[in-house]
């Protein structure tokens, strides 16, 4: 048995000559908030038809709970929700008879859509028909859809999409609550770093099918590595002096930036500007956001912020 | 597979659907109670004279449009809010599910047909027809109708399956319903045509004999159990190794 729920190797899907995914090795661990992210085409939402059964990979594998997709598909989706880009739903149905059309399917018990409706907070509209629903609660019974059968993994392509802010921000708070209350391992997708910074434990980052970064949030924060900015009064002589002392340092903007430099050697350099007369007005920190590692990750034509 | 057939039950009773299995036995109800055959050689054969007229719009027209309709619509409300996916997503085999979706649709003519002879018994309790009801032909014309939408089912619910629109399988099916009248004429052609199967199978032997209806019916059987395993197969094969 390995440790990982999910687990790729070299998974790869071609529509015609195009590899929509590119030998892709996912590694999902148990009660990990997992951040699926990349840019719109990426591949993210093909990669999640695989792990579902919905598509077939045209070459590699795929383990889930250490079984094969293609031997144990039922079991493995037995223990899966899963919500793919828009919400299903039968507009004919109301909320409570979409359920309960599910529910018949996984075999749990009645008093379960109750539970799943408060969880999503639709109890009071559960008598209406869902054609009427707004796409935020159509996405909220998706999400109650999905934990009817109470999965062990839960599987969501973009679950925000459509949703207003305070809808987002429900939809956060309800997948971060999942892990915590219900032991829940979660596999959320998303083109917006800025989300999946704020629920997310590990991140995987896909890009034209291609797994480029797979490591926890963390180590990602990690990669946003500091530089000291230095704003004096001549800067093109003061650069000039530093390198005439043995010091390398860059010259942008008329500023001068030092990159990953320890203490000592910003002290250093710093006392060797005032000892050569030179004004020094600011000494700044300056931070990568982790949008720019990630344009810098994906490359800058993604149009992701 | 009895869960399954559950679910989806409870998705088409909740749509409305499921109505139009009144339509044709009440029109043709109208049209048995309207006639009035009293050609003398029939004398004693009302029964299977009343139903041969009644079969008519209701063989060649409403069954295989009904047969359409209600496959398309076992699929409607799949394409139409991501069901597939939802469904499909689920701990169910997709070999059951579109066995499933087709016992449905062959339940809904089976109540068509039912309610055809009970259309039939009331006019003839009407009219006061004999009081020995020949069962049998009545019996073999229905299961024969029924019978004979199967390979239509098998065909229509491939394409529904297979095109997301809802119209364009209907519209296909109502181009080949259309020429009917005049295929079940032909002797030749008439007996391999799915469409116009529900017709000869229907019409009972003794009251008519013109066209197609002169076709045996053992060729009858065979092509409509072949033509049913043929569109079948293909249908389920497609549909298990259909992207969603």
């Amino acid at each position: 048995m390995s440790e990982f729920i999910i687990e790729t190797k070299n998974l790869t899907k071609k529509f015609g000559a195009t590899r929509v995914v590119n030998h892709v090795d996912l590694k999902v661990k148990k009660g990990e908030i997992y951040g699926f992210l990349g840019p719109n085409g990426a591949g993210k939402t093909t990669t999640i038809r695989m792990l579902l059964g919905l598509a077939r990979p045209s070459k590699g594998s795929i383990h889930m709970f250490g079984k094969d997709i293609r031997k144990e598909k039922l079991a493995i989706l037995r223990k899966v929700g899963s919500l793919v880009e828009y919400p299903s739903y039968y507009g004919h149905l109301t909320a409570r008879e979409n359920l309960e059309a599910v529910r018949v399917l996984l075999d749990v018990p009645k008093s379960r859509i109750d539970e799943v409706l408060s969880i999503v907070r639709l109890t009071k509209d559960a008598k209406r028909p869902v054609k009427g629903f707004s796409l935020g609660m159509k996405q909220r019974l998706g999400i109650a859809t999905a934990l009817l059968g109470n999965p062990e993994l839960l599987i969501l392509d973009e679950p925000t999409n459509g949703l207003d802010p305070s809808g987002i921000l429900e939809m956060r708070e309800l997948i971060k609550s999942m892990p915590k209350e219900h032991g829940i391992t979660i596999v959320v997708s998303s083109h917006l770093l800025s989300e999946v910074d704020q629920m997310a434990t590990q991140v995987g980052i896909i890009t034209k099918g291609r797994i480029i970064f797979q490591d926890s949030i963390q180590k990602l924060r990690e990669q946003a590595s500091s530089s000291i900015k230095l704003t004096v009064n001549d800067v093109e002589a003061a650069w000039k002096t530093l390198l005439s002392n043995g010091y390398t340092t860059d010259l942008v903007q008329n500023n001068i930036y030092i990159d990953r430099g320890t203490d000592d050697q910003v002290a250093a350099i710093v006392k060797s500007l005032v000892e050569h007369d030179f004004s020094i007005y600011r000494v700044e920190e300056q931070k990568k956001s982790l949008e720019e590692i990630f344009l810098e990750l994906t490359g800058k034509e993604g149009g992701l912020l | 597979m009895i869960a399954l057939f559950k679910s989806e039950f409870y998705k088409l009773r909740k749509s409305s659907i499921w109505l139009l299995i009144f339509v044709s036995p009440l029109l043709s109800f109208f049209i048995g109670l309207l006639e009035f055959n009293e050609v003398p050689q029939f004398e004693g054969m009302q029964w299977v004279t009343t139903m041969g007229m009644m079969a008519i719009g209701h063989a060649i027209l409403f069954l295989p449009l009904l047969t359409g309709v209600f496959a398309s619509f076992v699929c409607r409300y799949e394409h139409a809010g991501g069901g597939w996916k939802q469904l499909l997503t689920l701990p169910v085999h997709r070999g059951n599910v579109y066995v499933v979706k087709m016992l449905l649709v062959a339940l809904l003519i089976g109540l068509t047909q039912l309610l055809f002879v009970m259309a039939l018994l009331v006019i003839g309790w009407i009219k006061g027809f004999p009081a020995d009801i020949p069962w049998n032909v009545i019996g073999s014309s229905i299961a024969g109708g029924w019978l004979a939408c199967m390979p239509l089912l098998a065909l229509q619910l491939f394409v529904s399956v297979a095109w997301s629109s809802f119209a364009a399988p209907l519209a296909i099916n109502v181009i080949f319903t259309i020429p009917n009248m005049l295929i079940v004429n032909s002797e030749r052609f008439g007996p391999y045509y799915p469409w116009a199967q529900p017709f000869l199978l229907m019409m009972p032997d003794s009251s008519e004999s013109f066209g197609a209806l002169n076709a045996s019916a053992e060729t009858l059987f065979i092509v409509i159990i072949g033509s049913f395993a043929v569109f079948f197969l293909a249908g389920l094969l497609y549909f298990q190794r259909k992207e969603i």
